[in-house]
């Protein structure tokens, strides 16, 4: 039987008229990456700061590494680590320092070459925090996450505004961490994040789960559709022009600028058309894209917007 | 034990790496006792006038009466004569019999330690008989010593120079006897034996002695009224606070830690302070001695716990430092620190009473022997004992690592 990391049921979290978490539970086996997802305000933050002790719930239960709990306590938190979505460190301490003053709050902590070796960060160790670039204080908290050598690693979106190669540095991370077979919590509204790390993924809206499975688990709860894209040069109303041209044979349309994006179940028609329109209007195609389902589609599905929106 | 220490160091290194911070731990207080002491010390030092009394245990006789000769020259330099500018202010208790010799020595030394007196002049019984033998001996001959006893405050500033000038006097007074009967020897000096009191405290005072002090205590409060709540409230703004409340570090030992590291930046601003006041500006304060260095440690604990609760009641930093300069013009002005309070408004008076300064400030003054106010001794270590234990009970129950709770 697996063994169970994180179970939550019916957490609750209201601040004064706002629902901001209404009645979610899931469960997390060991040594799983587990991801909520959604848009900013969707609840997701909200319900990691009342796992990580920062907020009390109003309601429900918290079962932590084999413990019921209210709220989260002292006991659980030495065997977590939390990188926090906004967690700023003493700007004149150094990284070392960092380190090895987080390493005192807990009971059993990793040597600092270690940590520092793992988010690649030893040539920086006496660099003050305020040195560092953007994604070097990432990895600093990232590693300070990991101070304790954690059951259990919450990421409250990670990678939020990180240029695409320290976005890559910290996926390298968790994926160390995944194979280490540590038990990720993560929050984030970039589904390529989702669906490149995640086993188990939740997705959020106003609060509520509106989505669950794996990745490809929810894509195929899309069906056998397909997704066409494409780019409609030229005039500014060719992206409606195109959408009329496909009519039936797509369910799904969505225009964004002279991008197309099209869901259908029958692709060689859908490109038939598309390209007799193409001919016959003389607009000039580009980009075009055919794929399967991912986590973002599986969202627009559900909400009918953009995980960005 | 190791967070709390680490939560302490971090305190400490982070001081000394950021200038702002440096700045009002060791500039600022140093500054502040500097141009004190420039401004206002000079102000008392054009007329300093020595309260003095003098004992002649010695009858007046007919004819050379050396005792009365010495008597008048303090008279005159007390302002009977035409002195513009008198240099002592002089009693003479008369002295009789025996038993009541001893008494009237007792009580003006009693007024010495009290600080009612400078200096307490004594002339032995039998002087002018000595001084008249020792004048016909002349020089080289083994004299039985004439001795003139001067009692002074040892610490007191004002009685320490009183005897210097009282020295003076007694040597010119000396010197011109000798002349007069023909038998002047340069190497016969006049004898005057050094006695000294403990004193027992509210005499007056070189400025820099009742400053020093106060600057010690002003020091500790700022950097605990306005430091205090500015760290903990930019780390809770910023998220500093967020990052430690998701391990287990709990607020009672994040305050503790905290609490360390500010003791340790106290205790090296003091030493800076005593050490400039004392060798640079002349303080002759004993605020070394372990009471004093208490009731500092008082002090310390009650800005500390102050700033705590400040931390905890204020949503945000700017929140803070206004809570801080709300408290901070009372408590400094109301608390005796730079100037005697006398007789203040009643309504002021029920601040200066809940004021902790006034008795933080008074029991330091009190231990470093400067001044005796009208406080209780114990009030001195119960008022501020009190805020500090409220305080933080506040703090521990209110603090919180968002604004949010």
């Amino acid at each position: 039987m697996e063994q169970i990391a994180l179970r939550v049921t019916s957490l609750r979290k209201r601040y004064g008229d706002v629902i901001a978490v209404d009645d979610i539970s899931f469960e997390v086996p060991i040594g799983k990456v587990f991801t909520l997802l959604g848009p900013n305000g969707a609840g997701k933050t909200t319900t990691l700061e009342m796992l990580e002790g920062i907020r009390v719930p109003d309601g429900g239960e918290i079962e932590l590494l084999g413990r019921k709990l209210k709220r989260v306590d002292r006991k659980a938190k030495q065997r977590m680590g939390v990188l926090l979505q906004e967690g700023h460190f003493e700007p004149y301490l150094r990284v070392r320092e960092v380190i090895h003053l987080f390493s005192s709050f807990f009971d059993r902590s990793v040597a600092a070459e270690d940590i520092l070796a793992r988010v690649a960060l030893q040539e920086k160790e006496k660099a003050s925090v305020r040195s560092l670039s953007g994604g070097q204080r990432q990895r600093l908290a990232l590693g300070v996450a990991l101070v304790n050598d954690p059951d259990l690693i919450f990421l409250d979106e990670p990678t939020t505004g990180l240029d695409p190669q320290a976005r890559r540095n910290i996926w390298d991370i968790m994926a160390d961490l995944k194979r280490r077979e540590r038990t990720l919590i993560l929050t984030t509204h970039y589904m390529e994040e989702a669906e490149a790390l995640s086993d188990d993924v939740r997705i959020m809206d106003h609060g509520r789960v509106i989505g669950s499975g794996s990745p490809a688990e929810l894509a195929s709860g899309l069906g056998q559709e397909t997704i066409l894209e494409f780019s409609a040069g030229g005039a500014g109303t060719s992206g409606d022009g195109a959408s009329a041209a496909l009519g039936s044979c797509c369910h799904k349309i969505r225009i964004d600028g002279e991008t197309v994006t099209a869901h259908t179940m029958d692709l060689m028609h859908a490109m038939e058309r598309l390209l007799e329109w193409s001919k016959r209007e003389q607009v000039k195609l580009s980009n075009v894209v055919v794929r399967q389902p991912n986590l973002e589609d599986v969202f627009l599905s559900l909400t009918g917007r953009t995980l960005r929106e | 034990m190791k967070d709390i220490l680490s939560v302490a160091a971090t305190y400490v290194i982070t001081a000394f790496r950021e200038r702002t911070t440096l700045f009002w731990f060791l500039v600022f207080p140093l500054f502040l006792l500097l141009i004190l002491t420039l401004v206002f010390s000079g102000m008392g030092t054009t007329s300093v006038v020595f309260d003095a009394a003098l004992v002649r245990i010695e009858a007046p006789q007919e004819g050379f009466d050396p005792a009365g000769i010495i008597e008048q020259a303090f008279r005159e330099l007390s302002g009977t004569g035409e002195l513009e500018q008198p240099l002592f202010a002089l009693s003479v208790p008369a002295a009789n019999t025996d038993e009541a010799v001893s008494q009237i020595v007792e009580t003006q030394l009693a007024q010495l330690r009290n600080g009612e007196l400078d200096a307490v002049i004594v002339i032995p019984a039998g002087f002018n008989a000595a001084f008249g033998q020792r004048m016909a001996a002349g020089a080289g001959t083994e004299l039985v010593p004439v001795d003139i006893e001067v009692w002074v405050d040892e610490g007191r500033t004002t009685s320490e120079l009183a005897f210097d000038v009282i020295g003076q006097v007694l040597a010119t007074v000396d010197r011109e006897l000798q002349m007069a009967v023909g038998g002047y020897n340069a190497a016969i000096e006049p004898g005057v034996i050094f006695e000294t009191v403990s004193s027992d405290g509210s005499g007056e005072l070189a400025y820099i002695d009742f400053v020093l002090p106060g600057v010690l205590v002003m020091g500790f409060l700022t950097v605990g009224l306005f430091g205090v709540p500015g760290t903990i409230l930019y780390g809770r703004d910023q998220g500093l606070l967020r990052r430690y409340w998701v391990t287990p570090l709990t607020v009672p030992r994040y305050l503790a830690g905290y609490g360390l590291g500010h003791l340790a930046l106290c205790v090296i601003q003091a030493a800076a302070l005593i050490l400039v006041g004392t060798l640079g500006l002349g303080a002759s304060v004993s605020v070394l001695q372990p009471a004093t260095l208490l009731f500092l440690l008082l002090a310390v604990c009650t800005f500390l716990a102050f700033g705590f609760l400040i931390a905890s009641l204020a949503r945000t930093a700017n929140g803070g430092m206004a809570i801080a300069n709300i408290l901070n013009m009372p408590m400094m002005f109301l608390g005796g620190l730079f100037f005697s309070i006398g007789d203040v408004p009643i309504a002021l008076r029920v601040i200066m009473l809940i004021n902790p300064v006034t008795y933080l400030a008074e029991g330091v003054r009190r231990t470093s022997g400067v001044e005796v106010g009208h406080v209780p001794w114990l009030a001195t270590l119960l008022v501020p004992g009190a805020w500090i234990v409220g305080s933080i009970l506040i703090a521990v129950k209110r603090l919180s690592w968002d604004v949010e709770r």
